[in-house]
């Protein structure tokens, strides 16, 4: 039995990852998300900003992880506007530059943001931190037009928005590089903004050496911590807590396995002694 | 860059390299399609096997570029919302970026299951930290945990993330930080001194 | 209640749907249909990234500010065309320049930057007082992160033997830590790929529920 366990196709695997990760979304447990520190410090952060301040948003993540990043995104956005702080969005990945434009449009539409005087996306620009950089001395230098092509200079968001020191806090949700670490070296580092950041599961663990030196004020990680702060903006039915009870049964799907592989191996060890053992007998 | 750090007033130069380094990697985007072109063209010419799909990606590649380069709509450009662009990047670049990743969540399950034994000490305590990561930083786990008579009172979410994230984590994450960080700094210098050429190719 | 999505919607989503299945049938075996997703897939991205490339460097960047009359962006449009050169065998030699230009940059910036916030800072967090840190907790988990950091660098200093000496024990104790860290690394992995999956099928869930409005369910 053990063996044959042992010996199981992985495609029956897959078929019972997918049926466990199904079930609870199209039949929902309705278990509670508690929002953790560090996602409460994230919060407090954001409702300890003045009205009117400015916010420069980064999203450095593209389709691939957007299902990790976007519900957070969106969930700051909203609050941000809710809290009547302006947003200028940036980002300095590619396949993100789509994705932004349509996170924006979204939130700013839901709270009644006003393009070009509550919020503003310049759009993409490529080289990461060298970007970063030029941004420091004249961000009208960088990013002559918005995304649209639209002359910036007339807009009002724009007005006393010059450099890094423009900016109350900056924001970056990524997925590596160009990312955090870029953020925290040249915003940071050199301009000395406070950083927030939002990664994906996957590159959180990285991120926690910034956040225990204090280059990161506050970390939010993957789905989870996009669910934990859809929880304290008040978002009811948002994507990541909607997805977070599949997260849960595929976890201990997977534990389920990693438990199973290990009795099977337990077993078939014993199974060896015994024999060799009993060869020794004879 | 080294000097536009140290010496202020030559910051205009280090502003001009950024922006010529901007636009010169954006060339690489170009040289990339341009290759797709010609390595994909030369295998339809020759009628290799599978050329067919060769021929698949030429073609999704040139509409790709036709709607996004020269299909304006009546106001704007063409990676604006509503346009044909925009459109295949919705319902065909999104889609399938986001499953090809999806993938991974099936190997890493079938991989768990072939190859995550606890043969050591060390493997088992590796086990048993992401067992703690795995199972309680989900709702599902907290709420298992807190039905618990006794340990339940117990934060296992603080402890999580204070002590293995922020504590143990970090510890771990800085020292390969630091490790890599130093090798960088000295593949830098190795660089601009000369000492370093490969990226160049060839051995000259 | 929302408005029904229109035909055109209908058509996108769909697309997505067949698309999405192609490459998820690769689970069962390689096929055509997951061949076919997976070239269409490398067309697509490369087609738009030299397009958001275009319209958001290219032109705004260098066509746009060389109309302006700013030639100093002219050595910028000869970096770039010299490593497109490459794709000429004879011509190819030139794609060195531009490619020592943009190694030279990212040198200088790892010179200065990484060592400032990646080594100095780090060090800086490490070294943290054991005493007078308001709460026990704080004092525990400092002095984890210092004998982490410092155990776990003597591991990774291979000059030395890894021998019973006290150099010895103390990077083996390192590898305990970084074995925590990997743990925990692990965990946030599979948290992650499981995310990935999750939101494919909350992609399948909506244009489900968007194709019962439109046939005009509830």
């Amino acid at each position: 039995m053990l063996q044959k366990l042992a010996e199981l196709d992985k495609r029956w695997i897959f078929l019972a990852l997918a049926v466990v990760v199904i079930l609870p979304l199209v039949f929902p447990l309705g278990l509670p998300v508690e929002p953790g520190q560090m996602s409460r410090k994230f919060y407090e952060r954001i409702e300890a900003l003045p009205e009117g301040s400015k916010v420069c948003m980064s999203f450095d993540y593209g389709p691939g992880t957007e299902i990790e990043c976007q519900p957070m995104a969106s969930a700051v956005l909203k609050h941000l506007f809710r809290r009547r702080c302006r947003v200028v969005c940036i980002t300095l990945l590619p396949d993100g530059s789509m994705l932004a434009r349509r996170t924006l449009e979204q939130a700013a539409a839901e709270c009644k943001a006003v393009y070009g005087e509550d919020c503003v996306y310049l759009g993409y620009k490529n080289g990461g931190e060298a970007v970063l950089r030029n941004m420091g001395e004249n961000i009208l230098n960088v990013f002559s037009t918005d995304f649209y092509g639209k002359d910036l200079s007339s807009m009002p968001i724009m007005k006393d928005t010059v450099n890094w020191d423009s900016f109350a806090l900056v924001i970056d949700w990524s997925v590596g590089r160009p990312g955090v670490a870029d953020y925290v070296r040249i915003v940071g580092g050199q301009y000395h903004r406070p950083i927030l950041a939002g990664t994906t599961a996957v590159t959180a663990p990285e991120a926690y050496p910034f956040v225990n030196a204090g280059q990161v004020e506050a970390l939010l990680g993957g789905l989870r911590g996009g669910g934990e702060y859809e929880v304290l903006a008040g978002i009811k039915g948002g994507r990541a807590c909607r997805g977070l009870e599949a997260q849960s049964t595929a976890h201990f799907f997977v534990a389920f396995l990693i438990i199973l592989a290990n009795v099977i191996y337990f077993a078939d060890k014993r199974k060896k002694i015994g024999r060799g053992s009993g060869e020794r007998r004879r | 860059m080294i000097i536009q750090f140290y010496i202020y007033p030559l910051d205009w130069l280090g502003e001009l390299f950024n922006s010529f380094y901007n636009i010169v990697l954006t060339f690489a985007f170009v040289l990339g399609a341009i290759s797709l072109f010609q390595v994909h063209g030369k295998k339809i010419i020759a009628q290799t096997s599978g050329w067919g799909y060769n021929l698949v990606l030429l073609v999704s590649l040139t509409v790709t570029l036709i709607f996004g380069l020269f299909v304006f709509p009546e106001k704007g450009q063409p990676v604006d919302a509503g346009t044909a662009f925009d459109w295949i990047f919705n319902n065909i670049f999104t889609p399938l970026c986001s499953t090809t990743y999806s993938l991974l969540a099936f190997y890493i399950a079938s991989a768990s299951f072939r190859a995550f034994r606890a043969r050591s000490a060390q493997a088992t305590v590796l086990l048993v930290t992401a067992f703690l990561v795995m199972l309680f930083r989900v709702p599902l786990g907290e709420y298992i945990w807190h039905s618990l008579p006794w340990v339940g009172q117990f934060d296992i979410t603080a402890f999580i993330d204070d002590w293995i994230m922020g504590g143990f984590n970090a510890a771990g994450q800085r020292a390969i930080m630091l490790g890599a960080s130093v090798g960088l700094v000295s593949i830098s210098l190795k660089i601009l001194l000369g000492i370093e050429v490969s990226y160049l190719g060839g051995n000259d | 209640m929302e408005n029904a999505p229109a035909f055109s919607d209908m058509i996108g989503m769909w697309t997505g749907v067949c698309l999405s299945m192609c490459i998820f049938s690769f689970l069962y075996k390689d096929n055509p249909f997951y061949k076919l997703a997976e070239h269409i897939f490398v067309g697509v991205s490369a087609g738009y990234w030299m397009c958001i490339g275009y319209w958001q460097v290219i032109y705004p960047d260098l066509i746009q500010r060389l109309q302006g009359g700013d030639w100093r962006y002219l050595i910028a449009a000869v970096l770039g065309i010299m490593l497109l050169m490459r794709i000429f065998p004879k011509c190819a030699w030139m794609e060195r320049w531009p490619l020592a230009f943009m190694v030279g940059i990212f040198a200088g910036y790892n010179i200065v930057y990484t060592m400032q916030a990646q080594i100095l800072k780090q060090i800086e967090a490490t070294v943290l007082p054991l005493w007078g840190t308001g709460s026990w907790q704080t004092a525990c988990i400092n002095l984890i992160v210092l004998a982490g950091v410092l155990t776990g660098l003597m591991y990774f200093y291979f000059s030395r033997e890894h021998d019973n000496s006290l150099w010895g024990k103390s990077a083996r104790l390192g590898v305990w830590i970084l074995m925590i860290s990997f743990g925990a690394a692990f965990g946030y992995t599979v948290m992650a790929r499981m995310s990935l999956f999750i939101g494919r099928v909350m992609f399948f869930q909506d244009v489900w529920r968007a194709t019962v409005q439109f046939f005009g369910g509830s």
